[in-house]
């Protein structure tokens, strides 16, 4: 049993709403809508992670020639997520260094522990696609919030 | 809480259906971890709106992502592990609200001892509330904690011990004035 010294578990439950399920299963089938709010959110850090992916994508299609043509199969899909995946890695491993602001820290933080997440599964599953490209977004939603954080430190030093 | 905690296995049927995104069973799945789940993210955002906001976006991300999810026990850990990392993203949208006290369910007339926990509890910190509530009721280890949360487990076991004593403080202070309160009407 755990420790609740103070008896939280002795509060009574608040009972969840009716409606509550209704409009879940209204998000599961129109998802487009429901997320656009979310979706404006990260636009910007979707924008860079196009980017980043279409670069990393270039540059496996380079070195791998012929093989990996516009008809891509699963593999080379992985390869091009694992790409994306270790470029990213490489970005982040300059930008960790810089200073962040608090509320930087903070999503970062929770940013780091579901990338955490996905290496748990990735140990598991290490040729599983969809994970090394929500790997790659992931990373590379990190390295906009880094960049966005060191483009509004500039603009307050400039300022001053 | 204990009846639909967040340790109810989901068999590989069920498990496989989540994956197909079929619909009666997400329902099914939805209603045995619902009231864990709100009870969870109410205690979590310290309001309905925010708790609303966090449950709503755990399950559909966690129907979604079903398919990723090979172990059927896990389900429910994992479900909890998104509700929390919801309801921190709603406190952050939101920025630092007053939180509410969470209207109760069950009895008719609410005993004043929970009132004065519960006005004790919202008036903490969301991240000392996070760290009270998972380890405290929820159950979870100050290793679990802090891999949440990404910081350390020295972290997690300060901000509890004084996150419990900061609550203790807030009650010791209303039994006081309900003592001098009653005191005084002598």
């Amino acid at each position: 049993m755990p420790n609740d010294p103070l008896n939280l578990r002795d509060l009574p439950a608040p009972s969840p709403p009716e409606d509550l399920w209704p409009s879940i299963a209204a998000q599961l089938d129109d998802p487009p809508r429901k997320h656009a709010r979310r979706s404006l959110r990260y636009l910007p850090t979707a924008l860079a992670a196009s980017l980043v992916l279409a670069l990393a994508g270039l540059q496996v299609i380079d070195m791998a020639g012929d093989r990996s043509m516009p008809s891509a199969n699963a593999s080379s899909e992985l390869a091009l997520a694992r790409a994306a995946s270790a470029r990213l890695e490489q970005v982040l491993r300059r930008q960790r260094d810089g200073v962040l602001d608090a509320t930087s820290v903070e999503s970062l933080a929770w940013m780091e522990q579901e990338l955490g997440w996905l290496d748990v599964q990735l140990a598991d599953n290490p040729s599983e696609t969809r994970l090394w490209q929500q790997r790659a977004d992931l990373l590379a939603e990190m390295a906009g919030q880094y960049e966005r954080n060191n483009w509004q430190a500039r603009i307050q030093l400039a300022s001053y | 809480m204990s009846k639909n905690a967040f340790n109810q296995p989901l068999d590989a049927v069920r498990l496989k259906r989540l994956a197909k995104q079929c619909r009666r069973t997400q329902e099914q799945v939805y209603r045995l971890f619902v009231d864990a789940a709100w009870t969870l993210a109410v205690r979590l955002t310290g309001c309905e709106a925010g708790a609303w906001d966090a449950v709503q976006e755990g399950f559909v991300r966690a129907f979604r992502q079903a398919g990723q999810l090979r172990d059927g026990n896990a389900f429910g850990f994992w479900l909890r592990r998104i509700i929390v990392n919801q309801a921190m993203d709603v406190h952050r949208l939101r920025g630092r609200e007053s939180p509410e006290i969470p209207p109760e369910s069950g009895a008719d007339a609410p005993d004043p001892a929970w009132l004065d926990l519960e006005t004790a509890l919202a008036a903490l910190d969301a991240r000392d509330r996070m760290v009270l509530w998972l380890h405290d009721a929820e159950g979870m280890t100050h290793e679990e904690i802090a891999v949440l949360a990404g910081m350390t487990v020295s972290w997690s076991k300060s901000r509890l011990s004084r996150t419990r004593a900061r609550v203790r403080g807030t009650l010791d202070k209303e039994s006081n004035s309900s003592l001098r309160k009653v005191g005084n009407a002598k």
